[in-house]
């Protein structure tokens, strides 16, 4: 994907870059790369590596790819083997995974053809390359092209920056993912294209979707030149299509994968290894089980009881006072054979994982610590010390020494930062009383105000019987919050008209919807909206038409389906005003001109 | 005297902010590295497109023959310039010879795209300083949008949210960022979808949200689920129940979708 072929006479020019202080169309060259290390012009240790670090957290990928990490300390024949053998059974399954996705009735040929394709992709992009551990133990991943290309599909980072920063260039699947949507578009284009005769000359087929990755949509023709400036490239591949020297490395042609591939293209993260196959007619007590939608279950007397994500297996297990070492497929004929009980993460997880603070607590930092988009994921920057937030999720990654992370909010950004284990919690974060400001969710005390266009209702328990139905604009004082659930479904007890009961507020986690429901009554500020005339606007980064823009947009109340963003004026300069929305999650410029008063 | 005076300042500023306007305009849109000789398809910004060709087999080029429009004459003359500029980049991807960077295989069309983005955030710019509201700007937004590069798209997809909503621009929305494979635009694109509903093509949005979950790329997928509520309503909340039944239950998409199923029926009983 935008890189050269690599070939060892082309040694001696990328060194000769290295050494260069130039940028590529302003792009600095080897962008957030530490640790670079060179390698060999063979199968899984291409030059170079960078320090996976800026994208993924080392325990993640040593915990989750541990099987496709080539290590450089082991025998490196039969390491190439192994690694080989692994990084074939993965891609296999993924591109299965992903073909029969975009294409239920694809048949197997073209499955074939298309892992073919693949597979000579690999090879002509990195040599099957991705995860490597050096000497010191740490693990890097493939950067190609004077740090341009990322991971084994070679990810560009002038053209993709913005998806780099969300993990698709340091984590192997996602790499894969992002690489093949760009082949497969490519692979579907062909047959329209001038030089494709027949949809299953496959063969002519793999090398336009691959000229067209290589050189841009506009080259999916390229390689019917002889003569043109890339024409060496397609010849090249056709090569490696031809000799598919990968093979020779690749000990088991029918081996598994040793990750759960489904999982992990799904989005999820993380993914536990792939379940095994049980026999049970009854479920057994001592046994973990994983169903279809993915929630790890445990089997008490006569129920189920589940939870729905990996993370939270680590305080069950601490509850259980048992650590399970693998999980066992649940069919669905056997899971709906008892009745199944969710366990609430909030409940279990506070309940047994010492010293963690509940989400809408308040945490003031002990150090200056690091702020990831994901416990595991890409480094946003560091978060200094003595900062105070408001926990608005927490994620246990171990069950023995219990760390965990809390997700907080700063300006616009939104992460995790690391808030120690067991025994280290008290050094990392100490619980606060109170925030006076930046509250996304309300505590007892607070006032919120009633949002919903149609009002709340007001029921005599969590989802219970309905007392009374509280009209929009009210204001109440909160006599408790409740968060529950995976996507931290928020509830407040409050008292209206003599009645005391609880109100729904939307739920927390991404996308969000509690801006919906309720508002907390902490600025005396002025409240603007986006004028009705505007449907939407993305606020700009600078107080100026010509500077660029962000990813917050506001909404109107002119745009149907969703209410208007409530926005806060911060500072005002020239015909601009710099804007917050209500709940801090989004800010920037925008012209005054086109705010206007919330009661309008 | 101070009459004088203030009318003189006033012919003054005009005359400067008329200058600055046009040389602004020509500035914007004056680019000499693009120095093509494409007398093939001079007439290309004012009449036909170049990929109008009727010609069945083509050499896949960055435009979809299938859904390109006529383009019309602009109505404006600093428009007229502003798209012939725009179509001479983008002959570009076709001619190979423009003078821009070509270090490795991808350079070229990185820096086509780069320029034709560049040029639409100038022409978006402009159009939004000017309250500018003109048919010809959306065709050239629809026209650039169907370019198989998401950052030309993305500029795109901003000069289409600064006019008024068509179905053109609709379906434009739908075959050229919905179906794509680019989750960056998938924000945007369903906010300007926003404007559709309650219109005739609200129908056909749904639809392809509910397809692209299914088969498109896990990555697009996944960003449609996330910002799907506002799309959902009581006249088809069941049939995207239905497109659960499509999906992974262990998927992201499926989890999120199933939660703002929930979600509009909670708004829907008051909560």
């Amino acid at each position: 994907m935008g890189k050269n072929n690599k070939r060892h006479y082309q040694i001696h020019v990328i060194y000769f870059l290295l050494f260069l202080p130039h940028v590529v169309f302003g792009f600095e060259n080897w962008w957030q790369c530490s640790g670079k290390t060179g390698g060999e012009w063979n199968f899984a240790r291409t030059p170079s590596v960078c320090l996976v670090d800026h994208m993924q957290t080392q325990s993640f990928v040593k915990s989750q790819y541990s099987s496709l990490i080539f290590n450089d300390s082991s025998n490196r024949t039969s390491e190439r083997n192994r690694y080989m053998t692994e990084f074939n059974a993965t891609t296999k399954e993924t591109v299965r995974y992903y073909l029969l996705r975009r294409k239920p009735n694809v048949s197997e040929a073209e499955i074939e053809a298309f892992f073919y394709g693949l597979q000579a992709l690999m090879h002509q992009e990195t040599y099957w390359s991705h995860y490597r551990q050096p000497s010191d133990g740490k693990v890097r991943y493939m950067r190609g092209d004077v740090g341009h290309g990322h991971g084994v599909m070679q990810v560009d980072d002038r053209s993709h920056q913005t998806v780099l920063l969300k993990g698709y260039g340091a984590d192997l699947v996602n790499n894969l993912i992002y690489g093949l949507d760009v082949f497969y578009s490519a692979w579907e284009k062909a047959p329209l294209s001038s030089c494709l005769k027949s949809p299953t000359n496959y063969k002519d087929r793999i090398r336009s979707a691959w000229a067209a990755y290589n050189g841009g949509p506009s080259k999916i023709c390229r390689w019917t030149s002889q003569t043109g400036t890339y024409a060496a490239h397609d010849k090249d591949f056709l090569a490696k299509m031809n000799a598919k020297k990968w093979q020779s490395y690749i000990t088991d042609q029918n081996k598994k994968s040793s990750i759960d591939v489904a999982c992990l293209t799904e989005g999820n993260r993380p993914c536990a290894p792939p379940s095994d196959k049980t026999e049970d007619v009854i479920p057994a007590a001592n046994k973990l089980y994983k169903n279809q939608a993915g929630s790890f279950c445990l089997f008490k007397n006569d129920h189920f009881e589940c939870i729905d994500q990996l993370n939270d297996v680590n305080c069950l297990q601490v509850s259980e006072g048992q650590t399970y070492s693998k999980a066992y497929e649940l069919s669905d004929v056997l899971e709906k054979r008892y009745p199944k009980i969710v366990l609430d993460r909030h409940k279990l997880c506070l309940g047994n994982i010492v010293g963690l603070i509940p989400v809408s607590s308040f945490i003031r930092l002990n150090k200056t610590i690091n702020m990831r988009k994901t416990p595991a994921g890409e480094l946003i920057k560091a978060i200094s010390i003595d900062k105070e937030f408001q926990v608005l999720d927490f994620e246990v990654l171990t069950t023995s020494g219990q760390e965990r992370y809390y997700k907080i909010r700063e300006g616009s950004s939104t992460g995790y930062v690391y808030a120690g284990d067991i025994d280290s919690y008290p050094h990392w974060a100490q619980k606060i009383s109170a925030l006076t400001t930046g509250k996304l969710i309300a505590n007892e005390d607070d006032t919120i105000k009633i949002i919903a266009p149609s009002g709340i209702n007001l029921r005599k328990l969590v989802g219970g019987t309905l007392l009374e139905t509280i009209p929009k604009n009210t204001e109440l004082k909160v006599l408790q919050t409740i968060i529950q659930g995976t996507k931290n479904y928020l509830y407040y007890k409050v008292s209206y008209k003599n009645k005391t009961g609880y109100i729904y507020s939307g739920y927390i986690n991404s996308p969000g919807t509690s801006h919906e429901w309720t508002q907390v009554v902490a600025y005396n500020f002025k409240q603007m909206q986006l004028a009705a005339s505007i449907p939407y606007r993305f606020l700009s980064k600078c107080a100026s038409t010509s500077c660029a823009y962000s990813t917050d947009a506001v909404r109107s109340k002119s745009l149907n389906g969703s209410l208007p963003d409530l926005l806060i004026i911060l500072e005002v300069s020239g015909l601009w005003s710099l804007v917050e929305n209500i709940d801090g999650s989004k800010s920037g410029w925008i012209k005054t001109e086109e705010l206007e008063d919330v009661n309008n | 005297m101070k009459k004088k005076i203030t009318i003189s300042l006033f012919t003054f500023l005009t005359l400067f902010l008329v200058y600055n306007y046009n040389s602004r305009v020509k500035d914007n849109f004056e680019d000499k590295d693009v120095k093509t000789s494409l007398t093939k398809n001079k007439d290309r910004a004012t009449n036909t497109p170049e990929y109008s060709a009727t010609s069945k087999k083509r050499n896949v080029a960055q435009v979809s023959t299938k859904k390109n429009e006529k383009i019309t004459k602009p109505s404006t003359p600093w428009l007229v310039k502003a798209s012939k500029q725009l179509y001479k980049i983008e002959s570009c991807y076709q001619s190979n010879k423009c003078k821009l960077p070509n270090k490795d295989p991808r350079e070229y069309d990185y820096s086509v795209g780069q320029k034709l983005k560049k040029k639409l955030y100038e022409l978006n710019s402009i159009v939004l300083q000017e309250k500018i509201k003109d048919d010809e700007i959306s065709r050239i937004g629809r026209h650039f949008l169907q370019i198989d590069d998401g950052h030309v798209k993305e500029a795109a997809l901003h000069l289409i949210a600064s006019q008024e909503a068509s179905a053109e621009s609709a379906q434009s929305l739908l075959d050229s960022v919905i179906s794509y494979h680019d989750a960056n635009l998938i924000q945007h694109a369903m906010l300007e979808l926003q404007r559709y509903i309650g219109q005739s093509q609200e129908q056909q949005i749904n639809q392809t949200l509910a397809k692209e979950m299914s088969v498109g790329s896990p990555i697009v997928a996944h960003a449609i689920s996330e910002n799907i509520d506002p799309f959902i309503n009581l006249s088809n909340y069941k049939s995207y129940e239905n497109n659960l039944a499509d999906l992974s239950p262990q998927s992201l998409t499926y989890k999120q979708l199933k939660v703002s199923i929930d979600e509009f029926k909670r708004k829907s009983n008051g909560g």
